[in-house]
């Protein structure tokens, strides 16, 4: 195992190692297309960054059943953010009952030391019952003082939310970087024959269904500030592009006259919308600028091109382009120029996505046997690999705070939402029993 | 602890009991433990506001209670479709291009065009399940319009024919093997009304 570098703004190393696994041609690939070189795959096998341990006792509450369900969803809720953020590990339960909770009005510092925790979070929910009003606390045990402390008042049903706000605080404290816990993902998935669009918490929970047309709706794309969902429906029979906001009012992109209106990507600043359009005959990438509904060419090819993706400084754009026999990941600037192949070592690779510190670039490639995620560092040409031969796995896209992926999978026999560590490691399933599939992360 | 904290940070007052509300946690698996009171947060007399938490961009629930109106073929098109008189063509992987089948299959869809010359067409392009969504999307309007280019080339008219694709999205044989995708990797083709 070889260390080659470290990721700056989170100084993770990633520990790379040779894998065994090589792509291969497969039988139905096109004629046009090379054989594979036998160059092998890199796979990121993850190595972290000692995390720090933080405890988190049962808030304090009032008597009642309901209020203590309140405090308990607070608690488990912030402990699970605290944990997939992958800053912290979470000091074991069982080890509290070694510490005094009262040692004589204060807090015995040594005691949550002596149970390995550098960190303590206390919580305490309001007595009022038709509010919710939680205060929370974040205490270093070594330095025996109070790191910061939040008082949250929301509706009662907003006890997920108010525990979401207080672990972004957390993680903003020991990192200096905004916690990615009151993110959401955007999908589709079924209902009956149609498919509709859903947005729920970063972590599955609060799933919402955003449209009712019956008809079919693709590919969900956030906008920069998080108060539109571009996507692609068929309700009106062509496959248009459309905008949803969070006040729920639908509205088309722009005028479209049949053909093929999709892919839809933010740019980062928000003002244009990349997508795909036949509308002069062929798929084609094009921008559409907001403010005046003007659209811009920027590809100009016979082949399939589609799926744009941004660079996070809005300057080079990521698409897939079967221009060369199959699909692959190309590299064009913003204005359709300078037009360059990004991938080579596989001979299928799609749906691009750019990290949002600009250094990579994850997207799905073909393998024998089904579909799995693979990441490109840009600095260093190195190709890793994040899942394996568990049938489908492809959509990838970026976390907020480039540390984490969702992305669709059909390894349990349906689609359904995933999420994982950029090493691949911590795969997490967040949908269930559905076909769910194209997730979109918000900022 | 040293006093000071608490008023340094102006938290507002929250005298809370511990009680049995740690045993009773619904998560703690563990024994009560021996403890009395827990540490109480303390009083400070300028106590700050507590942020109002709200959804910024809480995205509404859409309404499902009205229910989307589709459009009613002319009962002669509607026959003719369930009759299967056009009949679709399938496609390689990845490929666009039309097998010797195919344009065998596109000259009797032709002939029953010509037939039925009233009706307008619809071709729909149509992928099987692998590859992404987008990829699909764009796959499938190949095939729609490879499709359309040939039909066109046999002599039917092009402003009767539209095409549409839906990518994977309407599979055929929602099966995850050889036989059901090559059955979905098609083209098909429909009268339309008037």
């Amino acid at each position: 195992m070889k260390l080659l570098r470290r990721f700056a703004w989170l100084s993770l190393p990633l520990a790379f190692t040779a894998a065994t696994t090589v792509a291969k041609q497969e039988a139905q690939a096109p004629p046009t297309e090379a054989p594979i070189p036998s160059v092998p795959i890199i796979r990121i096998v993850g190595a972290a960054r000692p995390k720090i341990p933080i405890a988190l006792p049962a808030p304090q509450s009032p008597a009642g059943a309901r209020a203590q369900e309140v405090a308990g969803t607070i608690r488990d809720t912030v402990r699970d953010d605290l944990d997939f953020s992958g800053f912290f590990s979470i000091v074991p339960e069982e080890y509290h009952k070694l510490v005094r909770l009262d040692a004589g009005g204060r807090i015995a510092f040594k005691e949550w030391q002596g149970i390995g925790a550098d960190a303590l979070v206390f919580g305490a929910l309001g007595p009022e019952p038709a509010t919710l009003v939680f205060e929370g606390r974040l205490y270093d045990t070594a330095d025996q003082k109070v790191l910061l402390g939040k008082r949250y008042r929301g509706e009662p049903d907003q006890a997920r939310l108010i525990a979401h706000r207080l672990s972004n605080e957390i993680v903003q404290q020991y990192t200096d970087q905004p916690g990615i816990s009151l993110s959401r993902i955007a999908f589709v998935s079924q209902v009956g024959k149609g498919k509709e669009i859903y947005v729920m918490d970063y972590d599955g929970a609060r799933p919402k269904r955003i449209t009712a047309n019956g008809s079919i709706n693709l590919s969900p794309a956030w906008s920069p500030d998080g108060r539109q969902i571009a996507f692609m429906s068929y309700r009106s029979g062509a496959p248009e592009l459309m905008i949803i906001n969070h006040e729920g009012e639908l509205a088309k992109a722009f005028a479209q006259q049949g053909g093929l209106n999709s892919a839809p990507a933010w740019s980062p600043d928000g003002d244009t919308l990349a997508f795909t359009s036949s509308r002069d005959g062929n798929a084609e990438i094009y921008l559409l600028r907001l403010a005046d509904r003007s659209l811009t060419r920027l590809t100009h090819s016979d082949a399939i091109d589609t799926s744009p993706a941004w660079s996070p400084d809005g300057r080079q754009i990521a698409f897939t382009s079967d221009r060369a026999g199959s699909p692959q990941i190309y590299l064009m600037d913003a204005g359709g120029g300078n037009v360059r192949r990004l991938t080579t070592e596989v001979s299928y690779c799609d749906a691009a996505s750019w990290s949002p510190q600009g250094d990579k670039i994850v997207f799905t490639a073909r393998v024998p046997g089904g579909f799995d995620i693979f990441l490109k560092d840009l600095k260093t040409d190195q190709m890793g690999r994040l899942t394996e031969h568990a049938n489908i796995n492809e959509w990838p896209r970026w976390s907020p705070d480039g540390r984490h992926l969702v992305f669709a999978s059909n390894r349990t026999g349906n689609f359904d939402i995933y999420t994982m560590d950029v090493d691949g490691s911590r795969v997490r399933r967040l949908t269930r029993g559905g076909n769910s599939y194209s997730p979109s992360w918000s900022r | 602890m040293p006093r000071g904290v608490f008023r340094n940070l102006a938290l507002p007052v929250l005298t809370l009991l511990l009680a049995s509300a740690m045993a009773a946690c619904k998560s703690a698996p563990v024994a009560e433990a021996p403890v009395t009171t827990p540490p109480a947060f303390e009083s400070g007399p300028a106590a700050q506001p507590a942020e109002k938490v709200d959804e910024t961009a809480g995205f509404r629930e859409a309404d499902t209670s009205a229910e989307p109106v589709r459009e009613s073929a002319s009962s002669l098109a509607e026959k003719l479709n369930a009759q299967g008189v056009l009949k679709r063509i399938h496609f390689d992987f990845d490929r666009y291009e039309l097998k010797s089948d195919a344009i065998r299959t596109l000259g009797d869809d032709a002939a029953a065009m010509k037939q039925y010359s009233q009706f307008k067409v619809r071709i729909e392009g149509h992928c099987d399940e692998r590859g992404t969504v987008e990829y699909n999307l764009a796959l499938g309007e190949k095939r729609a319009r490879a499709a359309r280019d040939y039909l066109v080339s046999l002599g039917t008219p092009a402003n009767r024919l539209s095409i549409v694709s839906f990518g994977k999205e309407r599979a055929l044989d929602s099966g995850h093997n050889e036989e059901a995708w090559a059955l979905n990797r098609r083209a098909e083709f429909s009268f339309l009304t008037e």
